[in-house]
Parts: structure tokens; C-alpha cells; sequence
């Protein structure tokens, strides 16, 4: 093959199918979720921070902190591998609390949020159940709106167990975010704080957001590198419910 | 071998063959090849030689099943206690290994060499892109959309010169299955996943660049890349059906299926008939359920297919002769 034998126009129309495809994918095909301020610079009162579980690759623990700041907890708080452990319950003054479900047995480990270090608090079979509004990690289903292009984010006040026909405003809760958004964007979980006072919120996007809970300001950003999909609990969130 | 391509292609473009000819010209003297010896005995030397390399092929390719073999079991047994330079070491060091092998028998002209050759080199590709993996992964501790770009660019970065050097099916699939995975991982970059309408689009988009090189003869062999680029296209827009504007992906799948049944008769080349034809009976169906299914129900949905579906066989049919018939017409 020699470079005479070579079609310049097919080479063209190779660059220019590049161009033109990578063009409609970035200018239609590409959303972006809505913007937020960092936490860190915009801040407002956060009361606690707030711990999660990242299981993409060898799972670790993170704590986001209400000053904005995200660390991931040092040492090995864990341990082997993390594979082996399964969700938040709680975080009191015990620490944060883990069920684990290594090697067949149902254990609490409690792990220091500052050093890492950890300590089975129970090996004997026992089971804890976090304080939740129907999703574990004491997480709740945000109730979306979304018309005319924007969408309108309340949290439930109290648990329901029907849909959310002939529920009242009291029961559906304030509007906490309203914003534009593309019909992609979602937010996949709401964590609100033990005392009642902000959110944490969990999107498709893969950031962890704060917002108050009476719709005082509008969210903000602790993180983008969050779980897509994640168990949050606060700091001050007691396991309610132990049972044998 | 090289002149002989140029002239044939000058003939091609000048109308005094057509382009099937050309390519049965040119296998013609491939299998000839190589001339070993002129004179009384060169035939039975030629044979031995013929044989030799089909069997050092055969214990190329024995060899790389039972390193390949080994690997996996090493790989299995040890590679979750290795650490990042230990696992960073094995595959760059298989990675070399196969490129300098590869190199060694770059020179060589019988066409097993030149078959092994591109196999070694098409594991070097690999090597390298699972080497990219790795740093990605552990040391840069990136995700995985930009672990698989930049693994995926890697293995079409390294295919694509060692391909322009020894154009062979290997060096294709990895370089063009690299430029796939990169594109798709580029995507994947943005926090909200797109509609899978564009996931598919971008697949269909590296597969119609490589159809084009080929046809361009940038890269070779120009069958090959026409066909590989012609699959990968189509697989592009089944995958974009599977979006939100499913029937324009069908419908522009459509397209380019009867785009290369068209060239396939323009151009006398069988090849493209047959990946149009796949794409034909692949979209078609789908495409029809897709636009009428609701309306008229499922028996007269399905009568529509069948219909179509003869039709396009006899269409087909049709063209095949349109195909086989133009080289005697040429003569």
C-alpha cells in the first residue's frame, strides 16, 4: 500500500464523522445535574457529621464533616479487605456501629471515626436496626416533583406506607429544594439529621448534598465523590431497635 | 508484494479491473507467495518450506495456549496476594515478551510467520492496556469509566501502528475493541449517565471510522477493517435502540445496512453484502414491531416482517447475482 493508493476524502470524512458525532453526543446528549455551592466556601450550620461506606473497589469508610471537609477514616477500620461488612446501623458514643456478617456470624463492630481502630460490640448473634424512616442507615425516600422542566424535592414527616394520593402538605413535608434539572437527575436517598435541622442527600451523580430541612437555602455540595447509591448515618444516631 | 498492490490499485482506479478482481489477483500471488527458488526441484523445496512454517505456526500457537494457561492459573493462585508493582510486573513483562517476539519474526515473509507475528503483537496491545488498567486503577485510584478510557485507548494506541506495520485480524480486533471501550468510558466520565441512544452512537460512530479507513485504505487489510467497521457500526445502532429514540437508531441502522448492500453491488465486493444482509434481517423485524406493533397488533405485525422479509431475501438474492455476475461482465 503506498500513500498514492490512500483516499484523502475517506480520511476526511472519517475526521469529520469524529467531530460530528462527538459534537451531538456532548452538546445533546450530555446532562449535567443542577449546580450547588461547595459547603466548604457557602456554609451554613451543620449540626453532626456524616459517615458512609464507599464499596467501589476495596470498600473504606468516609466521613464528611460539618465544616465541609470529607476525610476517609485512616487505618483499618474495616479490616480485611472490608469485604466482609455489611451496613451502617448508627454512630453513637460507642462509634460508628457496623453489622458484620463475616464468617457466618452476625457481629457489631464499633469502629473510632478518628483512629480506625475497632471493637466488636456484640458477638453473640445479636442485630440492630438503625433509626429509620423505612430504608436502612435511617435514610428516607424523597418525594420528586418534576413539571415543566424543574424539579421540587419534600421529605416525607412521617412514615406511609400507601402512595401519596389524598396525603396532606403536613404529611409530605416543605419544599426543600426547587430547582431546574434534566429528566435524568435524580436524588436517590434522604438522610435527614437526628435533630431534624438539614438533609444529607444522595444523587445519580454521585454527590453528597446538605440542604435545611425548612427550605432556608439551597442545597450544598460536601462531596462528588460520593456513592451513587449509599448508606448514610449522622453522628448521634442511636440503633433503635435491638432485638435477639 | 508491495508493487504489486500499487499497480493493482492504480488499475482498479484507472477502470481496468474491478475492485473483485483486483482482490482475487492479489490472493492469487499471496498463495505463490513466497518464491523460494526458480529451477528444476523448487517446487518440492518450496513444499518443505510451506510446511516448516505451518509447523512452527502450529507449535506458536501450542506455546501461547500453555503460556496463556499458565498465566491464568498464576493468576488466579497469586495475583490477589501480589501487590501493585508485583502485578504491574507480570504484565508488563508478558507485554515485552510478546512485542519482542513479535519482532523477531516481523522479518520473516511465509504468512504463518506473518499470522504469528500479529497474534504476539495483538497480546502486546493487550498487555499494555491491562498494564494502563492497573495504574489507572491502583496507583492514579481513579474509576472505572476512566480506568476503562484509558486502558481501551492504550490497546488502540499501541494496535494501531504495530497494524499499519503487519495488517492482520488480531491487531484489528484489539484496536478497534480499545477505540470502543475508550469511547464508551468517555461517556461514562459525566456524572449522569446519557441515554443509551448515545452510548450507541458512539460505538457506531468508531465502527463507520474504521469502515471508512479501510475503504480509504489506510489501514489493511481493506476487507477486514470494511467488514469490522461495517459490524461494529450496526452493533452501534442495536445498541442505541435500546434508548429513548429507539426507532430513529433502528431506522439509521437500517440505513447502513442498505448502504453497504448498495456499495456491495457498486463495488462488486461480497463481503459487504453480507453485512448488510445481517443488518437487514437483524433491524428490520425490529423496526417494524417497533413502528406498527401497537397499531395493527401481533399477527399482523408479524405477517408485515415475514413479508419484508422475504422481500429483502429476494432483494438480496438479487444483488448477490448483481455481484457475482459484474466480474465476468468485466472480462
Amino acid at each position: 500500500m503506498t500513500g498514492r493508493d490512500r483516499s484523502v476524502p475517506l480520511l476526511l470524512a472519517a475526521g469529520v464523522l469524529v467531530v460530528a458525532v462527538v459534537a451531538v453526543v456532548l452538546f445533546v446528549g450530555v446532562e449535567r445535574p443542577p449546580a450547588v455551592e461547595p459547603l466548604a466556601t457557602a456554609p451554613f450550620e451543620v449540626p453532626a457529621p456524616l459517615a458512609w461506606i464507599d464499596r467501589d473497589g476495596e470498600p473504606s469508610l468516609w466521613v464528611a464533616e460539618p465544616d465541609g471537609r470529607v476525610r476517609e477514616v485512616e487505618g483499618d477500620p474495616l479490616g480485611d479487605g472490608g469485604e466482609a461488612y455489611g451496613e451502617l446501623l448508627a454512630w453513637n458514643d460507642g462509634g460508628i456501629l457496623v453489622q458484620d456478617w463475616s464468617q457466618g456470624a452476625e457481629r457489631i463492630a464499633a469502629i473510632d471515626p478518628d483512629t480506625g481502630s475497632r471493637a466488636f460490640v456484640s458477638d453473640d448473634g445479636t442485630t440492630l436496626r438503625s433509626e429509620a424512616h423505612g430504608l436502612p442507615g435511617g435514610g428516607t425516600a424523597p418525594l420528586i416533583e418534576r413539571r415543566d422542566g424543574r424539579l421540587t424535592l419534600r421529605i416525607p414527616t412521617e412514615h406511609r406506607d400507601d402512595d401519596r394520593d389524598g396525603a396532606d402538605d403536613d404529611a409530605i413535608g416543605p419544599v426543600i429544594w426547587d430547582t431546574e434539572a434534566p429528566a435524568s437527575y435524580d436524588v436517590v436517598t434522604a438522610v435527614p439529621s437526628p435533630d431534624g435541622s438539614v438533609v444529607a442527600l444522595g444523587d445519580n451523580a454521585g454527590r453528597l448534598l446538605v440542604v435545611p430541612t425548612d427550605g432556608s437555602t439551597d442545597p450544598r455540595l460536601w462531596t462528588d465523590r460520593a456513592p451513587r447509591y449509599a448508606q448514610y448515618v449522622w453522628e448521634g444516631t442511636e440503633p433503635a431497635d435491638v432485638a435477639r | 508484494m508491495e508493487e504489486l498492490e500499487r499497480r493493482l490499485a492504480v488499475w482498479v482506479d484507472e477502470g481496468v479491473i474491478s475492485s473483485g478482481q483486483a482482490a482475487r489477483i492479489e490472493e492469487l500471488e499471496r498463495r505463490r507467495m513466497p518464491p523460494i527458488a526458480t529451477g528444476p526441484g523448487s517446487g518440492a523445496l518450496r513444499e518443505r518450506e510451506t510446511r516448516r512454517t505451518a509447523v512452527a505456526e502450529a507449535v506458536g500457537y501450542l506455546g501461547a495456549v500453555l503460556a496463556l494457561t499458565a498465566v491464568g492459573l498464576i493468576v488466579s493462585d497469586v495475583w490477589p496476594e501480589l501487590r501493585t508493582g508485583g502485578q504491574l510486573a507480570l504484565v508488563g513483562l508478558l507485554g515485552v515478551l510478546a512485542l519482542g517476539a513479535g519482532q523477531a519474526l516481523s522479518g520473516q515473509a511465509a504468512p504463518a510467520m506473518a499470522r504469528l507475528t500479529g497474534v504476539l503483537w495483538a497480546a502486546a496491545a493487550v498487555a499494555a492496556a491491562w498494564f494502563t488498567g492497573i495504574v489507572a486503577a491502583e496507583l492514579v485510584v481513579v474509576g472505572p469509566a476512566a480506568t476503562a478510557t484509558g486502558a481501551g485507548a492504550t490497546a488502540t494506541v499501541v494496535a494501531v501502528p504495530l497494524l499499519l506495520r503487519r495488517p492482520g485480524l488480531p491487531l484489528h480486533l484489539v484496536a478497534l475493541a480499545g477505540a470502543v471501550v475508550a469511547a464508551t468510558g468517555a461517556l461514562g466520565l459525566y456524572p449522569l449517565a446519557p441515554d443509551p441512544f448515545y452510548d450507541g452512537l458512539l460505538v457506531a460512530a468508531v465502527g463507520g471510522v474504521w469502515f471508512l479507513l479501510g475503504r480509504g485504505r489506510w489501514i489493511a487489510p481493506q476487507r477486514v477493517a470494511e467488514v469490522l467497521g461495517g459490524l461494529v457500526a450496526l452493533g452501534g445502532m442495536q445498541a442505541a435502540s435500546f434508548g429513548e429514540l429507539r426507532v430513529q437508531a433502528l431506522g439509521l441502522g437500517l440505513l447502513l445496512a442498505a448502504g453497504a448492500v448498495a456499495l456491495a453491488v457498486q463495488r462488486d465486493a461480497q463481503h459487504l453484502l453480507i453485512v448488510g444482509a445481517l443488518g437487514g434481517f437483524v433491524l428490520l423485524p425490529q423496526l417494524v414491531v417497533e413502528v406498527f406493533g401497537d397499531a395493527i397488533g401481533a399477527p399482523a405485525t408479524l405477517l408485515i416482517v415475514g413479508l419484508l422479509l422475504v422481500l429483502l431475501a429476494v432483494g438480496l438474492g438479487r444483488a448477490r447475482r448483481e455481484v457475482a455476475a459484474a466480474p465476468e461482465a468485466d472480462r
